[in-house]
C-alpha cells in the first residue's frame, strides 16, 4: 500500500519518472499534482503482480492477497 | 571527455525521454566529422498491415485507432477515407464538418501535450514537466486546462477522449446536438485565449539559428487549413492526389529501425506542423496569422526548433476552427451514408498532429481487406530527423558531450516523434534474434550502454550479453555541476523481464514466440 498526500514526502524515484509519455503513470500524476499544489490525500492499495504471461486466472499468491487488499480498501473508506 | 575535434566521440541515448514510445539515438563523430547517425527505433514491429488482411473494412476505424493513443483520429479518418474512396462513396458535408471538429479535438490534445509536457522543459532548462511545474505552475496548469478542453471536445463528438467510438466508415453513429455543442463553447473560448497565450509564451523562449533546406509535404484542401482532407502539395511545387503521392513515396527498411523510412525520389522530406504551416500560411484564420506574426514567425518556417511555436499557432487554429464549426451547427443533419462494399483499391490521407498519415487498402467484393499499407508521419520523418542530427552535430561539434547529446535529443523532440505509431512492418523479414542477443537482431550492438550507474550510485557493468539493462541508465550532468540519474529504472534486470519490457508479451524470454531464438510466426 502506498499512502501520500500534500504533507507527505514525494514518492521516491522508481515511482515517479520522467521518461517517455508512455511511462507517465499514476505516480507521475501524483507528483505533478503535488508540484501544482493540487494533491489531495491519495491512498493506493495494490497487489504486486506475479505473472504477466497468458492466462485468465490469478496466480495463487495474488488470489490469496485479494481479500486482504479488499479489506484494506474498506478500512480506508470507513475512516 | 574530450573536446578536441580530432578525437573520436560516441554519443548515445539508450531510451529517449519525452517521446511517444521507445527509441534511442546514436551519434559517432570521428576526426571532426560526423561518422554515423542513427535514430534507433527498437520498439518491436506491430504487424498492423499484416493482421488487417482478412478483416472487414467496417472494422478498420476501430482497429487502426489502436495504433496510437495520442492520434487515433488520424488513423480512423485516413482509413475511412480510403475505404470510402475504394467503394466510390462521397460523405455529406455534415460528416466532413464533424470529422474536422473531432480532429480539432485531437490536435488540441496532442499539440498541447507536446508543447507543455514534452517540449517546453527543453527550452526552460528542466528535466521534465513535473520539475517545470514546481517553478512555472501557471504555464503547466494552462497546458493541462487546454488539453482538458481538447479531451472534452473528443468526448462530445467521439464518445470518449481516447480512441473514439462514434466514428465509422461512412460517417458517425450519432450526431451531437446543438445544445451539447453550445455547452462546450465556453471551454473552447477559454482554450482559444490560452492558446494565444501559449503562442506568446513559446515566442519568448530562446532558439538556436538552425534553418534547414527541407522538402515539405502536406495536404492542402480547397478551403481552410489542412486537417482532415486535401490534395498533397510540396515545397518544390508538386500537387498530387493522395493516390499519386503514394506512388511517389518509397518506404525503405534500414537495419537500425523497426519503422520504415519514407523517401520521395530518394530524398528525405518533412511532414508535420512546419510543413503544413509553410505550405498553408494563407489558409490560417486571420487570428492565427496575426498570432504567428506577433510571435516573429514569417509565412514559412524552416527552423525545426521553432516547431513548438508553430504547434502553438496550430492550436489557436484548432480552437478557432472548433468554435466556428460549433457555431454553425444545426440539429438533424445526416450522420452517415451507407457504404456498400465493392472490389477495389482506395487511398486516404489526413493530417495527424505529427504530419501526413496515409493509408491504402485493397478490398474484395465482400468488403474484406486483402491488402493494407499505412504510412505514419514519424516513419516519413525519420530520414529528416537523422539529417538534422548530422547537421547539428557538425554545427555544434565544439559542445561538450552532455550539451551536444541534449541538443540532439531536443532536435528529435522537435518532430514530436510517435515511435509506437511508426513501427509497422508488413512482414517480419529480420532475424528473430532476441534484442538482447544483438547480431542481426533488432538492436544494433553500438546502441547499448557500456556502463551505467545504478540507483544506489555504484557503477555497474554488464557481465554477459544477456545482462543489459532495459531502460536508459544515463547519469546527466546539470549546469550547476550536480549529477542525477535521468531514469529511475536503472540497474540490471532479470532475463525473464525482457519480454515484459521489450515486446510487451510478458513471457519469460525462453517461452516468448517473439524473442525466442527460433523464428515462429506471431499470433
Amino acid at each position: 500500500m502506498v499512502r501520500t498526500g500534500p504533507d507527505q514526502p514525494p514518492l521516491t524515484e522508481g515511482h515517479a519518472q520522467e521518461a517517455g509519455s508512455h511511462d507517465f503513470g499514476l505516480a507521475s500524476a501524483v507528483e505533478l499534482a503535488r508540484a501544482l499544489d493540487r494533491l489531495p490525500e491519495v491512498v493506493v492499495v495494490g497487489v504486486e503482480a506475479q505473472s504477466f504471461g497468458w492466462g485468465e486466472a490469478l496466480t495463487g499468491p495474488v488470489a490469496d492477497a485479494v481479500p486482504a487488499a479488499a479489506a484494506e480498501v474498506l478500512r480506508v473508506l470507513q475512516r | 571527455m574530450s573536446m578536441q575535434p580530432t578525437s573520436e566521440r560516441t554519443l548515445s541515448v539508450e531510451v529517449l525521454a519525452r517521446v511517444e514510445g521507445e527509441g534511442g539515438l546514436h551519434l559517432s563523430l570521428r576526426n571532426g566529422k560526423v561518422d554515423d547517425v542513427k535514430l534507433n527505433i527498437f520498439e518491436p514491429p506491430r504487424f498492423y498491415e499484416a493482421f488487417l488482411r482478412g478483416r472487414s473494412m467496417m472494422e478498420l476505424p476501430d482497429l487502426t485507432a489502436r495504433i496510437c493513443g495520442i492520434c487515433p483520429v488520424a488513423y480512423q479518418f485516413s482509413a475511412c477515407m480510403a475505404i470510402e474512396d475504394a467503394c466510390g462513396v462521397t460523405v455529406p458535408d455534415s460528416v466532413h464538418a464533424l470529422r474536422r471538429l473531432l480532429y480539432c479535438g485531437e490536435w488540441i490534445e496532442s499539440q498541447t501535450l507536446h508543447v507543455y509536457m514534452l517540449h517546453a522543459p527543453d527550452f526552460m532548462g528542466y528535466a521534465g514537466a513535473i520539475e517545470m511545474a514546481k517553478d512555472f505552475p501557471a504555464e503547466v496548469k494552462r497546458g493541462l486546462s487546454m488539453k482538458k478542453a481538447g479531451n472534452e471536445l473528443m468526448t462530445l463528438v467521439g464518445g470518449r477522449s481516447v480512441h473514439p467510438v462514434n466514428t465509422k466508415v461512412g460517417g458517425f453513429y450519432k450526431m451531437p446536438s446543438v445544445a451539447d455543442m453550445l455547452a462546450l463553447r465556453p471551454a473552447l473560448v477559454q482554450g482559444l485565449e490560452d492558446a494565444l497565450e501559449t503562442v506568446r509564451f513559446t515566442a519568448g523562449l530562446e532558439y538556436p539559428d538552425f534553418d534547414r533546406p527541407y522538402l515539405y509535404v502536406s495536404l492542402r484542401p480547397e478551403t481552410g487549413y489542412p486537417i482532415e482532407s486535401g490534395r498533397i502539395v510540396t515545397s518544390r511545387g508538386d500537387d498530387w492526389s493522395v493516390r499519386e503521392f503514394v506512388e511517389q513515396v518509397e518506404e525503405v527498411h534500414v537495419e537500425h529501425s523497426n519503422a520504415l523510412h519514407g523517401v520521395l525520389d530518394g530524398e528525405p522530406y518533412v511532414v508535420g506542423p512546419l510543413a503544413r504551416y509553410s505550405l498553408n500560411f494563407d489558409r490560417l484564420s486571420p487570428l492565427a496569422q496575426q498570432a504567428a506574426r506577433d510571435a516573429g514567425l514569417g509565412e514559412t518556417c524552416y527552423n525545426p526548433f521553432k516547431s513548438i511555436i508553430v504547434r502553438a499557432v496550430e492550436t489557436v487554429e484548432a480552437f478557432h476552427e472548433a468554435i466556428r464549426i460549433i457555431d454553425s451547427w444545426v440539429d438533424g443533419l445526416p450522420a452517415s451514408v451507407p457504404v456498400p462494399p465493392r472490389e477495389g483499391e482506395g487511398w486516404g490521407a489526413t493530417e495527424a498532429p505529427r504530419g501526413l498519415c496515409f493509408h491504402r487498402y485493397k478490398i474484395d467484393d465482400s468488403g474484406m481487406v486483402t491488402d493494407a499499407q499505412i504510412a505514419p508521419p514519424t516513419s516519413q520523418n525519420q530520414p529528416s530527423i537523422e539529417g538534422d542530427l548530422r547537421e547539428l552535430a557538425t554545427e555544434w561539434m565544439w559542445m561538450s558531450d552532455e550539451d551536444l547529446t541534449l541538443r540532439a535529443e531536443v532536435a528529435i523532440r522537435n518532430y514530436d516523434p510517435c515511435i509506437s505509431c511508426s513501427v509497422h512492418f508488413l512482414n517480419l523479414t529480420v532475424d528473430r534474434g532476441c534484442p538482447a542477443r544483438g547480431r542481426g537482431g533488432w538492436w544494433s550492438v553500438s546502441g547499448r550502454p557500456s556502463a551505467v550507474t545504478t540507483r544506489s550510485g555504484r557503477p555497474w557493468r554488464a557481465r554477459s550479453r544477456d545482462d543489459w539493462p532495459t531502460r536508459r541508465c544515463r547519469v546527466s550532468r546539470w549546469s550547476n555541476g550536480t549529477t542525477r540519474p535521468r531514469s529511475s529504472s536503472c540497474g540490471p534486470v532479470a532475463r525473464s523481464a525482457w519480454c515484459a519490457t521489450r515486446c510487451g508479451r510478458g513471457r519469460p524470454r525462453a517461452r516468448c514466440t517473439w524473442c525466442a531464438p527460433v523464428r515462429t510466426s506471431p499470433r
